[in-house]
């Protein structure tokens, strides 16, 4: 079976998809028809017992950004509000150990700042549901559409324009139409996932660069600096320098200047 | 005979309109429009329109204009007059340098932030060729606008001119206008407070 | 799929270990075939539940499982297809990221520290402190509920039942919109029974009398355009020359709270020149000659135009046609009732409307409201009865209008029974009752607040514990007009919002774990679907009169009228003691008030602040509703009061200034608007929550009852309109 197809059949040159993501998204849902054919046991054997490939520094580096995609939506998914300082503690480490392999200023002064919070653990939950979940009014929305077009309003194309892209890779929300599909925590583990995926299939970079391009891009950075507005607290903070950071590393290394 | 061209204009009841902006939000939600735009605009206007004090307002979109100032000004020919009267504007060609608000006297065509395009009402057209009429038409609780046909209507029923709105012969702006009437006005013994 | 190499690969990331410890694994995605992900289109019927005239019938479309559109329904011929313009906010509504998401417990009331908690805990914790008060107390009396009109679906009533089926309780009894008018329609009918506004086209003569439809009943508003273009004469009563009146053929500016007066001198104008009805008098109605002689006796056109600054001639003008006009319909506002003599006013204007027989005649009436829809079995309400064993015997009963005092009042008297626990649903008592600081003081005074609401407001700030509430597009419903003739019938269109639930979930849900931590401690059913209790609500002698089999009929059109009141009260059976409409009412006497429709005095201007202050309803807003969403947002945000030139000019005020309105107990800084629009001697601020602005027109309120209101509704009414300001330029 076709599954893992080679990287140059499936490559569109970075061209064309900036000039035409759509595109791309086509030919990603192309692909993810094929996708329904099984798997070969036998393949799968065959890979289980055979050596791992041998490290790619590339590779490598990617499984640092989906580790860090997958703390940032834990994170925004409010999964790490009742862990207590200790355990920060732990997860600052691992943090600084991940972003110890982006030569990157904002990401390192984000896990600096997350190792050195730790005490505003005991007030993270509070501040959190004051930026991010309510009951006020949000202070800096975790939502897309907050940032772009429908201002305070999801569920409007914006909302939209992202489950169609989460469809297009074969993905749809478990709590569809409870939560808007375009909440951080969404977008950051869809990334994740596109990372993760295209460790198999190239095409699932080129879907995570449309996907960054077409999405994260256009409002993350926005919000990171609107959450510094509104908090002092350190962890938050340093979640949000964090998450700056990672952008900033992909920015660069696809080539896309903020607007 | 060849049945005679249409030319579609909208007809404002003002005195029908009670500046409820039903209209304006029904299209917002309709298309789906940006926040910050508006295909339809309700002013209020002149207390004093027909004499006695009152409270009066206007409800405008695009005046889908016989001679476009939005057409001439655009350098990329976005905008076209259909046969039907209708001043279509094409997203596509559009490349938002805003010259078609400037030049327009109604100051129609609003620049959507995040498509970095103009945008401006096109009467529906889809649904008006698809036999449906307009969002604002349909929503308008008071029923207030209408779709008239410019080569049927008696014109000494409406006027195209009205203060504080463009003079109509600029651009040669198809929006039609029904005035409301006087109302008498008592109030503490003075009939008509016009002179207050 | 194969994810072998790429599993040691990811053991190589500490954090991935660590994290797949916390919160579990679970992706929020699945997988889908993409052949599925194109969404379906449907329409749905769902039903504005709002505290409006109008009572919309709505057609929602739903794409995907999102709502993209709401209309009127073309079925309902009084919605026509069409929806004022807060309707055509709902999708804003609906998809605001402000509403609240997850049941959650502030840390410390006012602090702003929320936590969020599962529906569990919240149960939990509410059920427990409801067990805990019975038991210090041998009775659930200190456990309090404050609601009111912000959703009219019937099954809102499932809180009303919640708290019965936990024991006696505190209630805010009343209503603060209508009930001076509801207690004087009900002395000199039996009951407020409206004409069908959709026969108003059928009126030679329309006043419209202290209402502004053009705001808060556009339906009418079109059916009254209606008439006019068909020729009917259009008159509008009121002090301020609202949308309504602009839209009228004649205008008369009265001095507010005088209504009676004018009333009175136009019945004295007919009946000197003998064009009243006697006939009908005789036929239907007692008390008239006692009537007919306080008219002779005590009133003339002169006094009368004294009174409410109407020129002689024109009320006798407005008298003839008034009178020659058969029929001749009146609509009688709930603005003309807000003030001291407000139920005095409505029944010399019902009076005038009974002498000229107008009454029982399409086309006619002394149009005030109608309950006649509410047909429902309130089984919702009625499912929760007291446990045995409740000491208390009965519900104890406070004034919706001054409840704050009155909790204050119980709570600073060691003698009574304290109030420990409050219950808010459907209601923003904090924005919305007038002296917001004591609202606060009696608040503070209370141990625990629960509040489910779908926005955080003013009242949700002073709570423990906020629960989420769902939207009408997320759930089953049924409403009724007061005013229409029409039974909406409300689908869920929409799944409920995060974690949102609607009032009848919760009521069960708390049932549920009161009787797990104490079997027998509540007995509000646990076990049926919302759809069981919608068909609980439509008994079937209800349903046959919509010609139902079943009701589920109703779901194909999605709503259904109730014919017969085209003439309301034709057939001459009038519910009163007598059975006749009473000009002479002894239950009137018998409350404390004049037996016949006389004048009573209005209230005295107080010296030091000699401006009257009017608050009435907001186009965009409908009490704290609408005006708080971003598309209203961004038509209008800003409040402003409106001046008079003469005034402003008295003032030093220009357009657009900041200016200082006080009050005995508060003030507003607000824009100014000048305009002719308003009367010389008053200011007007629409009534209206402004989300993220330290202003209210309640602010500015004081708890001053209206006459009447007690005798039907069970407490007096309040005279917003009776309320008195200084204004400065600031
Ligand atoms: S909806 Fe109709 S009445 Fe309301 S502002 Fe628009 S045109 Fe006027
Ligand atoms: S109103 Fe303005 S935008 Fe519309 S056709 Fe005329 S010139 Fe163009
Ligand atoms: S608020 Fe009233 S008029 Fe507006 S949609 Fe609801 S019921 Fe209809």
């Amino acid at each position: 079976m076709k599954k893992r197809r080679k990287q140059t059949q499936s490559r569109i040159s970075n061209e064309t998809l900036r000039t035409n993501p759509e595109r791309m998204v086509t030919k990603l849902e192309m692909s993810s028809n094929e996708m329904e054919t099984p798997v070969n046991e036998n393949e799968l054997q065959a890979n289980e017992t055979g050596t791992a490939a041998p490290v790619n520094p590339n590779e490598e580096k990617l499984v640092r950004k989906m580790a860090l995609y997958m703390f940032l939506a834990k994170f925004y998914s409010g999964n790490l509000l009742k862990i207590d300082r200790e355990m920060w503690n732990r997860l600052g480490d691992m943090v600084r150990e991940e972003v110890s392999f982006f030569d990157h200023e904002k990401m390192q002064q984000g896990s600096r700042m997350i190792i050195q919070a730790v005490n505003d653990a005991a007030e993270l939950e509070f501040d959190f549901n004051r930026l991010f979940v309510g009951p006020d009014r949000l202070e800096a929305a975790p939502y897309e559409s907050v940032y772009r077009g429908t201002e305070r309003a999801f569920m409007q194309a914006e909302t939209m324009a992202v489950r169609k892209f989460y469809e297009r890779a074969g993905l749809s929300l478990v709590n569809k139409n409870r939560e808007p599909d375009d909440h951080l925590s969404f977008e950051l583990e869809f990334a994740g996932y596109l990372l993760e995926e295209s460790l198999e299939d190239s095409v699932y970079y080129e879907l995570y660069e449309a996907f960054l391009r077409l999405h994260l891009f256009q409002w993350v950075e926005r919000h990171c600096e609107l959450v510094r507005e509104k908090t002092a607290n350190g962890l938050i903070t340093g979640v949000s320098y964090l998450l700056q950071g990672l952008m900033e590393v992909e920015r660069k290394q696809m080539n896309v200047l903020r607007r | 005979m060849a049945k005679k061209q249409k030319r579609y204009a909208f007809l404002i009841n003002l005195e029908r309109c009670i500046g409820c902006n039903a209209c304006t939000v029904s299209c917002k939600s309709f298309y789906d429009l940006h926040p910050s735009i508006n295909r339809r605009f309700v002013r209020e206007t002149s207390e004093l329109l027909t004499g006695t004090p009152k409270r009066n307002y206007i409800s405008t979109s695009c005046n889908h204009c016989d001679r476009p100032a939005c057409a001439t000004a655009c350098p990329t020919g976005a905008y076209i007059k259909l046969d039907n009267g209708i001043v279509k504007h094409n997203q596509d060609r559009c490349i938002g340098c805003r010259m078609c608000a400037t030049a327009c006297p109604y100051g129609v065509p609003q620049f959507d932030p995040v498509k970095k395009k103009m945008d401006k009402c096109d009467m529906c057209v889809d649904r008006l060729e698809a036999g449906e009429q307009p969002i604002c038409v349909v929503s308008c609780p008071l029923e207030a606008i209408a779709i008239v046909d410019l080569n049927e209507i008696d014109e000494s029923q409406v006027v195209a001119d009205l203060p504080g709105f463009a003079d109509s012969s600029i651009t040669g702006s198809s929006t039609r206008f029904i005035l409301p009437k006087g109302t008498t006005v008592v109030r503490g013994g003075i009939k008509s407070w016009n002179t207050l | 799929m194969s994810k072998v190499s790429r599993r040691t690969f990811l053991k190589g990331s500490a954090v991935l270990g660590a994290l797949a410890g916390i919160g579990g694994t679970a992706s929020s995605f699945k997988k889908i075939k993409p052949a599925k992900a194109a969404g379906k289109k449907k329409q749905v019927f769902s039903s504005c539940p709002r505290n409006c005239y109008d009572t919309c019938s709505i057609v929602t479309t739903v794409e995907d499982g999102t709502i993209k559109f709401v209309t009127g329904n073309m079925n309902n011929t009084y919605t026509n297809g069409r929806l004022c313009v807060k309707g055509y906010t709902y999708p804003n509504y609906v998809y605001s990221p402000d509403r609240i998401k997850y049941p959650m417990r502030q840390k410390e009331r006012g602090s702003g520290k929320w936590e969020r908690i599962s529906w569990d805990e919240a149960y939990d914790i509410i059920a427990k402190k409801i067990l805990e008060i019975k038991k210090e107390y041998g009775t659930t009396l200190p456990i309090a509920l404050n609601k009111y009109s912000g959703n009219f679906n019937v099954l809102n009533n499932a809180v009303e039942g919640m708290l019965s089926s936990w024991g006696y309780t505190t209630r805010a009894q009343g209503t603060p919109c209508w009930p001076a008018g509801i207690d004087s329609q009900t002395f000199d009918f039996g009951a407020a029974v409206a004409n069908d506004p959709e026969v108003m086209v059928k009126a030679k003569y329309l006043i419209v009398w202290g209402a502004n439809p053009a705001w808060t009943s556009v339906h009418s508003m079109s059916i009254i355009e209606r008439a006019k273009e068909n020729g009917t004469k259009i008159v509008v009563i009121d002090p301020i020359m609202t949308d309504t009146a602009s839209k009228a053929d004649e205008y008369i500016g009265i001095k507010a709270s005088t209504d009676g007066a004018l009333a009175l001198g136009m019945a004295k104008y007919i009946l000197d020149h003998n064009l009243h009805d006697m006939e009908w008098m005789k036929k239907n109605s007692i008390g008239y000659e006692e009537y007919l002689n306080y008219l002779r006796n005590n009133i003339t056109v002169e006094w009368a135009s004294e009174k409410t600054g109407v020129p002689v001639e024109v009320i006798e003008r407005l008298a003839r046609e008034y009178a020659a006009a058969k029929p001749a319909a009146i609509w009688l506002g709930y603005g003309l009732q807000r003030h001291t003599n407000g139920g005095a006013s409505v029944r010399a204007i019902d009076a005038l409307a009974a002498m000229t027989g107008n009454i029982g005649v399409a086309g006619g009436g002394a149009n005030y409201a109608q309950t006649e829809c509410y047909g429902f079995n309130y089984a919702v309400q009625s499912a929760g009865t007291p446990p045995e064993g409740d000491k208390a015997g009965g519900d104890r009963m406070l004034n919706m209008n001054n409840f704050p005092a009155q909790v204050l009042a119980i709570n600073n008297d060691p003698e009574q029974i304290p109030i420990k626990m409050l219950w808010v649903a459907c209601r923003n008592p904090i924005a919305q009752d007038p002296e917001a600081s004591v609202s606060y003081k009696a608040f503070e005074s209370i141990d625990f607040i629960v509040t489910a609401d779908l926005w955080f407001n003013e009242t949700v700030k002073q709570s423990d514990i906020v629960l989420p509430v769902s939207s009408i597009f997320e759930t089953w419903g049924l409403t009724a007009s007061y005013w229409h003739y029409w039974v909406n019938v409300n689908e869920p269109a929409i799944e409920p919002l995060y974690e949102s639930k609607s009032d009848l979930e919760i009521a069960m849900g708390i049932s549920k774990r009161l009787n797990e931590l104490e079997p027998g401690s509540c007995t509000y059913p646990t076990d049926r679907s919302i759809e069981e209790w919608i068909s609980n609500e439509l008994a079937d002698d209800f349903i046959k009169k919509f010609g139902f089999k079943t009701w589920r009929d109703i779901l194909e059109k999605g709503t259904a009228k109730v014919e017969g009141y085209e003439a309301a009260w034709s057939d001459g059976k009038f519910r009163t003691p007598s059975g006749k409409y009473e000009f002479l009412s002894e239950t009137c006497a018998a409350n404390g008030h004049h037996a016949l429709p006389v004048y009573v005095e209005e209230m005295e201007v107080p010296k030091d602040r000699p401006i009257r202050l009017f608050s009435p309803h907001w186009k965009y807003g409908l009490h704290s509703q609408f005006q708080n969403l971003e598309w209203m947002r961004s038509i209008h945000n800003e409040p402003f009061v409106e001046i008079h030139p003469a005034l402003a000019k008295k003032k030093g005020i220009e357009d657009g200034d900041m200016v200082r309105v006080e009050s005995e107990v508060g003030y507003v800084e607000v824009k100014a608007k000048i305009t002719h629009t308003v009367p010389k001697d008053a200011v007007v601020i629409y009534e209206a929550w402004y989300k993220e602005q330290n202003f209210n027109a309640n602010f500015l309120l004081k708890a001053t009852p209206s006459d009447m209101g007690s005798y039907a509704t069970g407490q007096a009414g309040l005279a917003f309109h009776d309320q008195f300001v200084t204004v400065e330029k600031i």
